[in-house]
């Protein structure tokens, strides 16, 4: 890493659904699943087109979903994120509390 | 204090009242929003709730946080929300807020209840009376990427 340089790097991490997200793939969680990551890091939309991949039920609704990250939104998908094994990624519908 | 409860019980407004009553405190304001019974001219006939629920916490935590910085004279904050099924009519949240005088706690609580449904991640489902349209799930205007709040902020 001090050299600057990146490589490959597989991360596992839990995935939790919630709402319609969680109706569409059928399932409220999946542990260990895992992303390529460049040196561990990698922006929220890879994070959701990977999940996406895995799940294509949730492509309908890919644009009005954000993530959070370890219980952080995570509401700029172009942003990088630092992700080890075991961080939590939830699919985030939008929200309806009150 | 901060009494923050996310319950699958239905919400009494008395207890929640009680819970931030004090005794250097000359008000207690209280926002109690309840679930209705049309939409868009179908007839809501139950809603269910869910949350994320340690992060639901987390950020209802952090709107305490904000609120105490907004309004230091805040004695006690309580917000409890239901989870599962709600019956039309019942309460879906409660927030009080005791005060010394009620001008922080009145709007201490308006703000709340709009930060609450900014940022804490909690969703609702509509179900629909029979040959209206089965169900829904609903988005608050508030929550920024939700298709409304897209669509009023697209120049």
């Amino acid at each position: 890493m001090s050299q600057g340089h990146r490589s490959e790097e597989v991360v596992r991490v839990n995935l939790l659904f919630f709402a319609k997200s969680r109706e569409l793939v059928g399932t409220s969680s999946l542990d260990n699943f895992p992303l390529a990551t460049s040196g561990g890091h990698l922006s929220g939309s890879a994070v959701l087109g990977t999940i996406c991949e895995r799940f294509p039920e949730l492509v309908a609704i890919r644009d009005s979903v954000i993530i959070a990250h370890n219980e952080q939104y995570c509401e700029d998908l172009t942003e990088p994120i630092s992700l080890a094994d075991g961080d939590e990624i939830a699919v985030i519908p939008p929200i309806a509390g009150g | 204090m901060n009494y923050l409860k996310l319950t699958f019980d239905k919400l009494e407004v008395g207890e929640i009242n009680d819970l931030v009553a004090h005794e250097s405190c000359g008000a207690i304001s209280l926002f109690v929003g309840t679930t209705r019974d049309n939409f868009d001219g179908k007839t809501v006939v139950l809603l269910e709730y869910e949350a994320y629920e340690a992060m639901a916490l987390k950020t209802m935590n952090q709107i305490c946080e904000e609120l105490r910085a907004r309004w230091p004279d805040i004695k006690h904050i309580g917000i409890h929300h239901r989870l599962g099924t709600v019956p039309v009519k019942e309460a879906s949240v409660v927030i009080a807020v005791s005060s010394p005088h009620r001008k922080s706690s009145l709007e201490a609580v308006h703000f709340a209840i709009d930060e609450l449904k900014k940022s804490v991640p909690v969703w609702k489902k509509e179900q629909y009376a029979e040959g209206e349209g089965c169900s829904e799930w609903k988005e608050n205007k508030e929550c920024s990427w939700s298709k409304s709040h897209r669509d009023n902020h697209i120049l």
